[in-house]
């Protein structure tokens, strides 16, 4: 097998651009995060694909822009025939194709997930560079932190709020959302109950505790599941009768969206 | 073992289930001294604790009990009326029905315009479950139909739950599998006791008018009609019965599997072995089974909470076994 193949992945490698360090003319993208990235920052002709996640305005920001590009659904057999010289990969997701890809000499950036504020402003600097669209990079930034230096001051003390993910899961310290709360004026009620960064959030301990208000990261799908009736549920709601919805696109990715959470939030306060 | 009076019995039984109540009002996530609670549920001004108490720990305890109770009644007159000691909700695949019933309901997004769809989905799906069985190995049936039958219903009713659950365009709704098929009553709340309570208990009655009727049919088809039993009625109150009483706990908890199975065979000695007396017994027993292992399921920490249907098929299983082997010595 190995033998009478052998030649193959060097045949496939000469489908890509032999020099990796000049700028990527057409890039692919394995991953929801690097989706956007991409297409936030490039016109659409230089983009080989994105997942077809990107289209699905219930997690991808970008949806809109994602309708005018090609979509592949993770796998290498897709990625190949494309010709891009660049594949933005995730550290979690697709893992086979990414593999494959490798092996076939296809030109490899790993997007991360970012942790807090500074973690995004890295990121979106970092992929710009990667694209060759520093500048572009650099107004993503200038306009975030426009929008970020706009907010309402916060006001001590800090209201609690708790964040009900679906499945009731929540956020602790270490995560976007925790530092996402924070800039936008908050006290996260996971840090008080010192829960680790993504753990379930005890409803004894939200009936008990009393925050400020419940944020809820949702996701509006056409049919119901069970992991979404906490989040509608009349009980919390007595419970914690203030709430902001903050859509799950808005907080979980890199990129300019993430103003979007922190405004909803900070106008929440008021 | 000696048989025991009715009211030793089912007192014993009721007691044993308050004081399991009691402390199962007691646990939950956060250590509430049981002073504290004592006098927040008296206190007259409205407190967190007694939020706490009946917002999430009562329609828990309160869903435990009555689940138990509908799936031990509901065994036990299965068991009577097709005069099979197998014949239990879960093993028979009427468990499985009524979730493939209720999963219909619920990620049709049916429930989100009635709210007592899902009940009525789990009733349809368990009362079609018992029509079916009834047809394909019905009180003249052997035991070994019976299980064949009950084996094809719990695959077809399994498959189309997981199939029913993978087309949802809901992404979550794949993981919720488990949740069908192996029960749980965490996080439920007070709005799903009172969608399914009163279903519960429109079953339960159902199933104990019958008492006299299945110790008739001990005796035999013929001299339970002698003495003057309506066959016809009998035959439809145990089916709605038992459809309203397992088809509304499934739609609430999922497949709690063999409770139905190990309490009647646990008091039957009890009882003197008569049918009708096992009814009100084992409806008492599988409240008690049920919180006890709701309560363990809570109290191991194992970081995820385990599915309670998880333990009671760590009971229930090894008790078939010990049916199987007893069996083959009396074939023997």
């Amino acid at each position: 097998m190995n033998i009478r193949f052998g030649w193959l992945p060097a045949l496939v490698a000469g489908l890509w651009a032999v020099d990796g360090s000049a700028k990527p003319l057409r890039v692919a993208s394995l991953n929801l995060c690097a989706d956007q990235l991409v297409l936030e920052m490039l016109e659409p002709v230089r983009i080989a694909s994105v997942t077809w996640l990107a289209r699905d305005a219930t997690q991808s920001a970008m949806a809109e822009a994602a309708k005018g590009v090609t979509i592949n659904y993770g796998r290498a057999e897709e990625i190949v025939p494309q010709q891009a010289d660049l594949v933005l990969v995730g550290q979690f997701t697709a893992p086979a194709a990414t593999a494959m890809l490798r092996r076939l000499g296809a030109r490899i950036e790993m997007v991360e997930q970012p942790r807090d504020l500074a973690g995004v402003r890295r990121e979106i600097l970092r992929v710009g560079a990667i694209l060759g669209e520093a500048e572009r990079a650099e107004a993503i930034i200038a306009a975030l932190d426009r929008r970020l230096g706009a907010l309402p001051p916060p006001i001590e003390p800090r209201p609690v709020a708790a964040l009900l993910r679906p499945n009731g899961v929540t956020a602790g310290p270490g995560s976007l959302v925790d530092d996402v709360l924070r800039v936008a004026g908050y006290e996260n009620f996971a840090a008080r109950l010192g829960l680790d960064r993504t753990d379930r959030l005890p409803l004894e301990a939200l009936i008990m505790g009393r925050p400020d208000i419940l944020v809820v990261d949702y996701r509006d799908f056409a049919l119901p599941s069970l992991a979404q009736l906490q989040q509608r549920s009349p009980m919390v709601a007595r419970a914690v009768p203030k709430r902001v919805v903050v859509p799950s696109w808005a907080w979980t990715c890199s990129g300019s969206a993430i103003a979007e959470a922190v405004e909803r939030l900070a106008q929440a306060r008021i | 073992m000696r048989e025991w009076s009715n009211a030793r019995l089912l007192g014993t039984l009721g007691v044993l289930t308050a004081i399991a109540a009691i402390f199962s009002l007691g646990i939950g996530t956060l250590k509430i001294p049981p002073g504290d609670i004592w006098q927040a549920a008296w206190s007259s001004e409205p407190n967190v604790i007694r939020t706490v108490l009946i917002e999430l720990r009562l329609p828990r305890t309160a869903l435990a009990l009555m689940v138990g109770a509908s799936l031990g009644l509901a065994g036990a007159a299965m068991q009577g009326f097709l005069r099979n000691p197998l014949a239990e909700p879960g093993v028979v695949g009427i468990s499985g029905m009524a979730a493939l019933g209720a999963v219909v309901a619920f990620y049709t997004g049916l429930a989100s315009a009635w709210s007592f769809a899902v009940p009525i989905g789990g009733i349809v799906g368990a009362g079609i479950g018992v029509a079916l069985l009834q047809a394909l190995a019905g009180r003249s049936g052997s035991t070994l139909t019976l299980i064949l039958a009950g084996i094809a219903l719990n695959a077809f009713a399994g498959a189309l739950t997981s199939l029913a659950l993978n087309l949802s365009p809901n992404p979550y709704a794949v993981y919720e599998i488990l949740f069908w098929l192996m029960g749980s009553i965490a996080d439920r709340t007070l709005e799903h006791l009172a969608f399914a309570a009163p279903l519960m208990v429109l079953g339960w009655l159902l199933l104990l008018g019958q008492g006299r009727a299945l110790d008739a049919l001990s005796l035999g088809e013929d001299a339970a009609r002698s003495l003057g039993i309506d066959l016809r009625r009998t035959t439809w109150s145990l089916v709605l019965g038992a459809a309203l009483a397992v088809g509304a706990s499934v739609a609430t908890t999922g497949v709690i599997g063999f409770v139905g199975l190990v309490v009647p065979h646990l008091l039957r000695p009890l009882v003197g072995h008569r049918p009708g007396r096992l009814l009100g017994a084992s409806a008492l027993g599988g409240a008690l089974l049920v919180v006890l292992a709701d309560m363990t399921v809570r109290s191991l920490a194992l970081g995820v909470e385990l599915k309670i249907g998880v333990l009671t098929a760590l009971i229930g299983a090894p008790f078939f076994l010990a049916l199987v082997l007893r069996g083959r010595r009396a074939f023997a």
